[in-house]
């Protein structure tokens, strides 16, 4: 991935590119109004600077480009419906690679015009579709009406009692439906569909309202069919209208196009008597949502409706398929662009967005902008402004009109600028008198401009004077007419810029680390450049494992090496997770395999590389000259035999041979003690490994002081925190040593310990213990007191050294807090000088000062934060020794538990005698590898992972980290989501 | 018992004092598993100091040169470090695996 803002290349000192955040400064950008569009798009583009709301009193829908912000969702709007009619007709989307520039003003009336006429045609086309849709359906439903009360009218006559009931006629005569008429003119016929859930409650109803007049028919129909009612081409016209993106993105219409509901139907028929009964049938069938259909009475007529109905039906599905035909191709031809459209409009409401935070000038000819911009990109910034106002140039170009750019300005000290070159338009050969007046106003408009580009000419330029000397700019601009570029201007400011921190896909991870506790303050050391090693490191401490290291490597490593992989790069949720810190496990993995080695663990189970330094046999008596036998407890055969669990004793010769060299002995892994040695090794290990990585921390607090210009800070707060954490911390770590190195087996018995030694040091008790070694006491005593000399020191030295240098007159040794450079170069000598001069440049003492008297100065307020901050140090280092002995509690944890795993899994596998032993081994070794994975790797792996982040959040950072910036976001066009149907920007 | 031991580094390794005494298996044993302190940590110094102090000299210039350079250090700081504990700890050890006579048997006769 690419870094986020800015071409690759560009500036920022090497080490400073991960060691501070870049520098910054803030800028003023004049917008003229007419290339104000294309300049931001030219920002949009490369992703330059950091845009301020300037407007923050204005509620959003009283600012400038309301209207035009209104137009785009207008636009997306459509947009979305296209994409949504698109998708539901199952035309494939084009997701163009390259993004489409911003379109010119110009064009944007065009594509509105063009996307409306599309939209209204579509609509029409799919309403005709639904209405033609839901007409064939309603034939369906009367054919198979028809079909089916057909068979009625023969069963009514045939089985239904009722019919008997009345006055007998002529019986033969009943067949035939006219005689029916003759009847009665009141009989009547009442036949439609209907749900066939209703079907009963319908019944009941027609019985008691009707009182039993009416007789009801109804059979069920064979095959389900459509609801004609239900037939909608926007199922969810409601929704998409407001959230575009939603409807979209979900697929709300579960069946396909221009489907209704399919649901049974019974076919029914009411016959009644009687002009009011029939209306309360109808009324009862319109209740229950009945399709009501005429029923033919006569046999001729119900051939010739049938035969009416065959050929219309057939009509209209010809007409139907022309009609879907059509709309495949007008959904086609848009599916081609709406994918560079709605990427075009989600860049123009960002830039309108963007302009919307601009103030207007007093002009209203010009828009001014301030935003961040970091010093490496001011030189990018200027170019993407020219050629924004070129691009805007050349597409209102007039003939005769000119098009000048102002490429270079002279530095200021060679007097006052010129403009270099005018580039003429290659439409007109000689310059007409307007256009070469023009150029006049130019050269006067240059040297305006040069004037505010330059502040450093007025010692005390401030914002306000900005403003007034860029007047007589634009009314020259408004006189003259002319088009004039779009410049900037560097402002002075006091305000702490925002932390821009360029960061490529390695390193990325590691910097999310970080910024999860807090983005960092201003120009502060990043902790990310040091937990790019130490973060893989005390994970692998804990989960220190050959195997499974390895595995977590091997996984690491396939997400590397597939990263352009398009199933990888959206994948989802966990598998994301994993993959946006591929390099962190990577490293991870690597880590745990060197820590394994030296744990000596591979799966729980030892390598014996070197061959181990212990030798078993010269613990037999018969490997000892008989003259030595006497002196010491040896083995022979019979006491091996006797004894379930032999010590293997160092202080016999030969017994130990020197220590392995890499790592832990692999004999520890088959020694019943095993833990109380690899106990004393880990908590000895993490507490060096802690206080070390601590006190680096405070080190790299020094680094922080000699940026800002605290250097007091560095001998009244660095300094005694170093000598308080060394003088009882780092005496630890030599206590550890010392006894490493100078007790031996022999020795053993007269070992203290070390826990007792050092809770001593402290207690002075007054029975004189036999130390480590001669004048101890007198060390710690010395040791001691620069502890108790430190504390003081750190509670009172900071805060009664600004007191007095608040009441004195001299300031040397300046304080600086957070951002206070003010810049007073010129934007040239930042490039050539480099950020690293003009830090130290000449008019820091002075500012310093100004600063120091100009803040408010509280006392009280400055006593309290160092008494709480010092408290919280003398406290946390020893709180925090503690907790690095998580290291050595997780690591035993895991080299426990693989070692359950491996008891209980293969042994009992491996065990098995070999006949049956190779069909057990199977299972046996997949369940091995399943728990591995899912206990030893995940679980085990992410509570090292977590307890890892802890200590660098907690421990590390702690001791020098703020964090208390605001990240750096661009304006840039990248970060919109290029997805079809994913959420806006703003 | 201060000043009683010589430091380690000036000590002879164990095994060469003692294998004399057994001509038959020394010479082998003495290559299988005589230890000396030196060795290892001549070539551990070594190797993790060209990593961590030549390693850097031949990063080649770029944007990442610094963040190369860091990695690079504080890899060769944290892991020499920690081997060196691993090896420390070992060095005089103030007691012996404790093994099962089972575990005993084998070790004596494939390990040795």
């Amino acid at each position: 991935a690419p870094p986020p803002s800015g071409a690759a290349g560009r500036g920022a000192a090497a080490m400073g590119s991960l060691f501070r955040s870049e520098p910054m400064c803030l800028a003023q950008l004049f917008l003229q109004s007419g290339t104000a569009y294309e300049c931001l798009s030219a920002l949009g583009e490369k992703g330059l600077v950091q845009f301020r709301d300037l407007n923050q009193s204005v509620s959003t829908f009283q600012r400038k480009f309301v209207g035009e912000v209104k137009r785009c969702e207008e636009l997306e709007r459509i947009l979305a419906y296209l994409v949504q009619e698109i998708r539901r007709a199952d035309i494939p989307l084009p997701e163009g690679e390259a993004s489409p520039p911003a379109p010119p003003l110009k064009q944007v009336l065009e594509m509105q015009e063009q996307l409306q006429k599309l939209e209204v045609e579509l609509r029409e086309v799919t309403k005709n579709k639904e209405k033609l849709r839901r007409n064939l359906l309603e034939l369906i439903e009367y054919t198979h009406m028809l079909r089916v009360t057909k068979t009625f009218v023969r069963r009514n006559v045939e089985f239904e009692p009722t019919y008997e009931e009345f006055p007998p006629l002529e019986n033969e005569s009943l067949l035939d439906y006219s005689c029916m008429q003759r009847l009665g003119a009141k009989l009547g016929f009442v036949s439609g569909l209907i749900h066939q859930g209703k079907v009963e409650a319908f019944e009941k109803m027609l019985w008691r309202v009707c009182k039993g007049y009416t007789i009801v028919t109804y059979a069920e129909l064979g095959e389900p069919l459509e609801d004609p009612e239900t037939v909608s081409g926007w199922p969810a016209a409601g929704a998409h209208l407001q959230f575009p993106g939603a409807a979209v993105a979900e697929p709300m219409v579960p069946v396909s196009p221009l489907q209704g509901e399919v649901t049974k139907w019974c076919v029914f028929l009411v016959s009644f008597w009687g002009e009011q009964i029939g209306l309360k049938v109808k009324k009862i069938c319109d209740c229950y949502h009945c399709h009501v259909y005429p029923y033919p009475c006569a046999a001729e007529e119900r051939r010739e409706i049938q035969e009416g109905l065959d050929a219309r039906t057939q009509d209209l599905h010809t007409v139907l398929h022309k009609t879907e035909d059509y709309l495949r191709q007008v959904l086609c031809k848009a599916a081609e662009s709406v994918y560079s459209r709605v990427v075009q409009v989600k860049k123009m409401k960002a830039i309108y967005h963007m302009l919307n935070m601009c103030s207007f000038d007093v002009t209203n000819k010009c828009l001014i902008a301030e935003v961040w911009c970091p010093e490496a990109d001011l030189q990018a910034l200027r170019r993407a402004l020219e050629d924004g106002s070129v691009r805007a140039a050349a597409g209102a170009s007039r003939p005769g009109a000119c098009v000048s750019t102002l490429s270079s300005w002279r530095a200021p000290s060679t007097g006052p600028c010129c403009v270099q070159r005018v580039r003429w338009d290659r439409g007109c050969a000689r310059p007409p008198r307007a256009a070469a007046s023009s150029a006049l106003t130019f050269a006067g408009v240059a040297v305006l401009a040069s004037l505010q580009r330059f502040p450093g000419c007025f010692p005390r330029v401030e914002r306000a004077l900005l403003y007034g000397a860029s007047l007589p700019l634009l009314r020259w601009q408004r006189e003259s007419g002319a088009t004039i570029p779009s410049f900037m201007n560097t402002i002075p400011t006091k305000e702490t810029p925002p932390t821009l921190i360029r960061t490529n896909k390695f390193t990325e991870g590691f910097q999310n680390i970080v910024d999860a506790y807090g983005v960092g303050s201003y120009r502060e050391v990043n902790p990310a450049l040091f937990t790019i090693i130490t973060f893989p490191f005390l994970f692998a401490v804990m989960f220190g494992d050959f195997g499974h290291g390895f595995v977590m490597f091997l996984f690491a490593l396939l997400l590397v090496l597939n990263e352009d992989h398009p199933r990888l790069t959206q994948s989802q949720e966990i598998m994301r997770m994993f993959f946006n810190g591929r390099y962190i496990l990577l490293l991870m993995g690597l880590f745990s395999v060197y820590t394994g080695l030296v744990y000596n663990d591979c799966f729980s189970k030892s390598v014996n590389l070197f061959g181990s330094g212990w030798n078993v046999s010269a613990m037999y008596s018969s490997s000892h000259a008989p003259a030595e036998r006497d002196k010491m407890v040896l083995w022979n055969d019979s006491v091996v035999r006797r004894n379930r669990v032999l010590q293997l004793d160092p202080s016999v010769p030969g017994v130990f041979q020197g220590p392995y060299p890499l790592g832990i002995d692999p004999i520890w892994n088959l020694a019943t003690n095993r833990l109380t040695f690899l106990n004393s090794f880990k908590m000895k290990m993490s507490v060096i490994l802690g206080i070390i990585h601590m006190t680096f921390g405070v080190t790299l607090g020094i680094f922080n002081h000699l940026h800002f210009r605290k250097r007091f800070n560095i001998y009244l707060v660095s300094i005694p925190e170093l000598l308080f954490m060394l003088c009882i911390f780092g005496y630890l770590i030599f206590m550890i040593v010392y006894k490493w190195l100078v007790y031996s087996a022999e020795t053993s018995r007269a070992a203290p310990s070390i826990l007792i030694e050092f809770i001593n040091m402290f207690l002075f008790p007054a029975s004189e213990t036999s130390g480590l070694y001669r004048g101890q006491e007198h060390v710690q005593r010395l040791l001691l007191a620069v502890t108790a000399l430190s504390v003081p020191v750190l509670f009172l030295g900071k805060p009664l050294f600004l007191l007095w240098l608040h009441n004195g007159r001299s300031c040397f040794g300046v304080s600086r807090t957070g951002y206070t450079l003010v810049r007073k170069d010129s934007e040239e000598e930042v490039s050539l000088l480099g950020s690293q001069d003009i830090e130290e440049g000449s008019s820091q003492a002075e500012d310093g000062c100004r600063e120091v008297t100009s803040e408010e100065f509280n006392f009280g307020e400055i006593l309290m934060t160092q008494v709480i901050h010092s408290i919280e140090y003398c406290l946390g280092c020893i709180s925090n020794t503690a907790s690095y002995l998580r290291l050595w509690a997780l690591s035993l944890a895991h080299a426990q538990l693989s070692d359950v795993l491996w008891a209980m899994l293969m042994r009992v596998g491996l065990r098995v005698d070999t006949t049956y032993g190779v069909l057990l081994l199977l299972p046996v070794i997949a369940l091995f590898a399943v728990l591995t994975v899912s206990i030893l790797l995940t679980m085990e792996g992410l509570s090292a992972f977590l307890h890892a982040i802890r200590l660098h959040w907690v421990e590390f950072q702690n001791k020098f980290y703020v964090g208390a910036g605001t990240k750096f976001v661009p304006f840039s066009f990248r970060l919109l989501s290029s997805k079809l149907g994913g959420d806006d920007l703003v | 018992m201060p000043g009683a031991h010589h430091p380690p580094w000036t000590r002879a390794p164990r095994s060469i004092c003692y294998w004399p005494l057994h001509p038959g298996l020394g010479f082998r044993r003495l290559a299988m598993t005589a230890h000396s302190f030196a060795l290892p940590v001549i070539i551990f110094t070594t190797f993790w100091g060209l990593i961590g102090i030549a390693g850097p000299w031949f990063v080649p210039k770029g944007p990442n040169r610094g963040v190369i350079v860091t990695m690079l250090v504080a890899t060769a700081v944290c892991c020499y470090l920690f081997w060196l504990i691993a090896i420390l700890a070992q060095l005089n050890p103030l007691f012996g695996p404790q093994l099962k006579n089972e575990t005993i048997w084998y070790v004596r006769f494939l390990w040795e």
